[in-house]
């Protein structure tokens, strides 16, 4: 994909299409005024939400921490509070990713892997970050069931709960850094959580077959999203 | 002996993003072959689905008309697909 397209909303009409190459993820900041975007050309750029332009886009360092091995796709971009950002970055020639912390202040990512390296043991899995940017949820992309929880300067916080994550395309952003809604695979099948923010459950399980899920903006409801399925009935004899 | 089968639509269920208590259901829309996500939710609860087709599907559901749902569904403008996929 090479470009973004925007809709109203309220018109629901598309609005403007803005050129960025590669282009991969999405971020708004918290003040509305930015999207970020990441993607696969080495770049991540910055497109004014008033202009609808990219007023920046910046040329990330690669990180080399296995020789041989180069990690300079920032195929995702979080945006956290206090101005900085996760990244997850690829490699270009393989699907494997690291997590990293970038300061567009200084263009230099900082590898968060060795703070938790038994999550990432297989890769980098699902991230999924707080609607305050204060929290970002961390899944291995194994079937290890590990998650963490970050805060926004990449600091690994207390707290582990060692369920098998479904393998959602992503989880929904919270409104707030109280509370998690994940999906784990559970005996089979799909059950839907909601974990505090020392990852306890504090609700559920939750038996879905959800295709995916979404929180209100207000923090008060949780919308999911189920597909058709067929079950079997009673039996006649 | 024969077995019935039961086929459940899809749906949108609404759940107290606290407790995970039902608040309501209401019916999603059905569309063959292609699969939806929601992606997000603006502040009157107007709720976007991106289809992997390629279009953009939006429902206008407000909780209250959770039990007796009326959905305003748009389509939003395809952008052309390249010739050479």
């Amino acid at each position: 994909m090479n470009r973004l397209e925007v809709f109203s909303s309220t018109a629901q009409s598309r609005t403007a299409q803005i050129t960025v190459p590669g282009v991969s993820s999405v971020d708004l900041s918290p003040d509305g005024s930015t999207v970020w975007a990441g993607s696969l050309t080495e770049r991540i750029f910055a497109i004014d939400t008033s202009s609808l332009q990219v007023r920046a886009s910046y040329t990330v360092q690669s990180l080399s921490p296995i020789r041989n091995t180069i990690f300079d796709l920032p195929e995702e971009v979080l945006v956290l509070s206090g101005g900085k950002y996760l990244l997850r970055l690829r490699q270009g020639a393989a699907p494997e990713a690291l997590l990293a912390l970038w300061d567009p202040a200084n263009n230099t990512p900082i590898d968060l892997t060795p703070g938790e390296p038994q999550l990432f043991q297989n890769g980098l899995g699902t991230i999924a970050r707080s609607g305050d940017g204060l929290r970002v949820l961390v899944a291995a992309s194994d079937s290890s069931g590990e998650l963490a929880l970050f805060d926004s300067t990449g600091m690994l916080l207390p707290g582990r709960a060692d369920w098998v994550p479904a393998r959602y395309r992503c989880w929904p952003p919270m409104p707030t850094a109280q509370l998690f809604a994940v999906p784990l695979v559970s005996n089979g099948s799909t059950q839907l959580y909601l974990l505090d923010a020392s990852l306890n459950s504090v609700a559920g399980p939750l038996t879905t077959n959800a295709t995916s899920l979404v929180f209100s903006r207000d923090g008060r409801m949780l919308y999911v999203a189920q597909a058709a399925a067929l079950f079997a009935g009673h039996k006649c004899f | 002996m024969w077995r019935k089968l039961l086929l459940c639509l899809p749906v949108i269920n609404v759940f107290d993003a606290h407790s995970l208590a039902l608040l309501g259901q209401v019916p999603d829309v059905a569309l063959q072959v292609v699969g939806s996500q929601i992606e997000d939710v603006d502040s009157t609860q107007l709720l976007s689905r991106l289809a992997t087709a390629a279009s953009l599907l939006s429902i206008r559901q407000i909780l209250s008309r959770c039990r007796a749902p009326r959905q305003h569904l748009r389509r939003h403008p395809l952008a052309p697909l390249p010739k050479v996929l």
